[in-house]
């Protein structure tokens, strides 16, 4: 049988040394020959004896995924993207947790995930396929549902503007339920027009952020790559939510603009 | 004429807004032409410019928020790299300052929204 010489020698090298890293290879010899449960037992000890080493943790995190243990796997991948320095090893973490949640149909998580890789510069195409894939299985090819994750309780609406004052992703809905974006968004680009502008003339440097309070809701606006990201709460919403949703909505919307 | 018969109705208004710290310039201005109608102003501020970029952001903002139907738009605060700019405002008189980024801006927004009570004719 192919590796038995390997496998016998690497459990000499473990029973002699039990503190030897041989389990790694071991357990990937074992799980290819269809040992799964003797490869899961060996890699189950071996990580928890060596909880910071990279190759025992993504291992561990495959043979759980294997298991259908999920949040066992998402716990040992994201020690990976903690502990490696390397960015493509992060990347590839991350696109492993947005995979594993797409298949348990942990959308919102796997979106996050591929942010995650992309802010690491994960291969902007393959983070793109993934997202048209959740969006596929989300209704939502357009990114309409982009930011709809990141709302809570009292948040009103997310909104990516283009320079052009077109929508580019999520959707704004009125207080009555009418999609309002395509108004809305062209209103705000003026509002972040004049804004550029106004800065040259008030000598105040690039604006960064704008919050409008109104009657029963307030907005907040700040500028990401050519365009604007928007986001609307509930008029009692304290405005450091606000800010902090906002900050969220930018991040996520940079994220969908490289990988898109 | 008196000293005190020379008052207008802004001015306590626009002390009040000045008397905080950082704050550069105060200014009522008419919201519908975007000119001036009373400032208050540091050395440096263009106060012809503040009250017409004010007043049309604030309009612009409040277009954007009836559109939404999320209601009359009360205030406006725009945080730049080197200051803010915050404006409130009536659909006749708009109440603009410009503050250094050492400004309390929550102190600052508190008293324009007490001032803008005075602006509703």
């Amino acid at each position: 049988m192919p590796g038995t010489d390997d496998i016998r020698r690497l459990s000499d090298e473990l029973a002699r040394e039990p503190a030897s890293l041989a389990f790694i290879t071991l357990a990937g010899l074992l799980q290819a020959r269809g040992e799964r449960e003797a490869a899961w037992r060996l890699v189950e000890r071996g990580s928890r004896r060596h909880p910071r080493n990279i190759a025992a943790l993504s291992l561990f995190a495959r043979l759980a995924a294997e298991r259908g243990m999920w949040d066992e796997a998402l716990l040992a991948l994201d020690a990976v993207a903690t502990l490696s320095a390397d960015a493509a090893e992060i990347s590839r973490a991350r696109q492993t947790q947005a995979f594993l949640c797409y298949r348990c149909d942990r959308l919102g998580d796997a979106d996050r995930y591929l942010d995650a890789a992309a802010a690491a510069g994960g291969d902007a195409a393959a983070i793109s396929a993934a997202r048209s894939r959740i969006r596929e299985r989300l209704g939502d090819p357009d990114g309409r549902a982009l930011f709809d994750a990141l709302l809570e309780e009292g948040d009103l609406t997310a909104l990516l503007v283009a320079a052009d004052g077109l929508v580019t992703a999520g959707r704004c809905e009125a207080v009555d339920g009418r999609d309002v974006s395509a108004a809305v968004a062209a209103e705000l680009s003026v509002v972040g027009d004049q804004a550029t502008r106004a800065m040259r003339h008030l000598a105040l440097g690039s604006w960064q952020t704008i919050v409008v309070e109104a009657t029963d809701a307030m907005f907040a606006m700040t500028p990401v790559a050519d365009g604007l990201a928007l986001v609307a709460t509930a008029s009692s919403t304290p405005v450091g939510r606000l800010r902090r949703l906002l900050d969220r909505v930018s991040e996520r919307a940079r994220a969908w603009g490289r990988a898109a | 004429m008196s000293a005190s018969a020379r008052i207008s109705p802004f001015s306590a208004t626009l002390q009040v807004i000045m008397r905080q710290r950082g704050i550069l310039g105060a200014l009522i201005v008419d919201a519908v032409d975007g000119i001036p109608i009373e400032s208050t102003l540091a050395v440096g501020v263009d106060g012809e410019a503040v009250a017409a970029l004010a007043a049309s952001l604030f309009d612009h903002a409040c277009r954007a928020s009836a559109t939404a139907n999320y209601g009359a738009g009360a205030y406006f605060q725009l945080q730049a790299e080197h200051g803010w700019l915050c404006v409130t405002g009536t659909s006749e008189l708009v109440l603009a300052a410009v503050a250094e980024p050492r400004a309390n801006v929550a102190l600052l927004r508190l008293s324009m929204l007490r001032a803008r009570e005075a602006l509703v004719p």
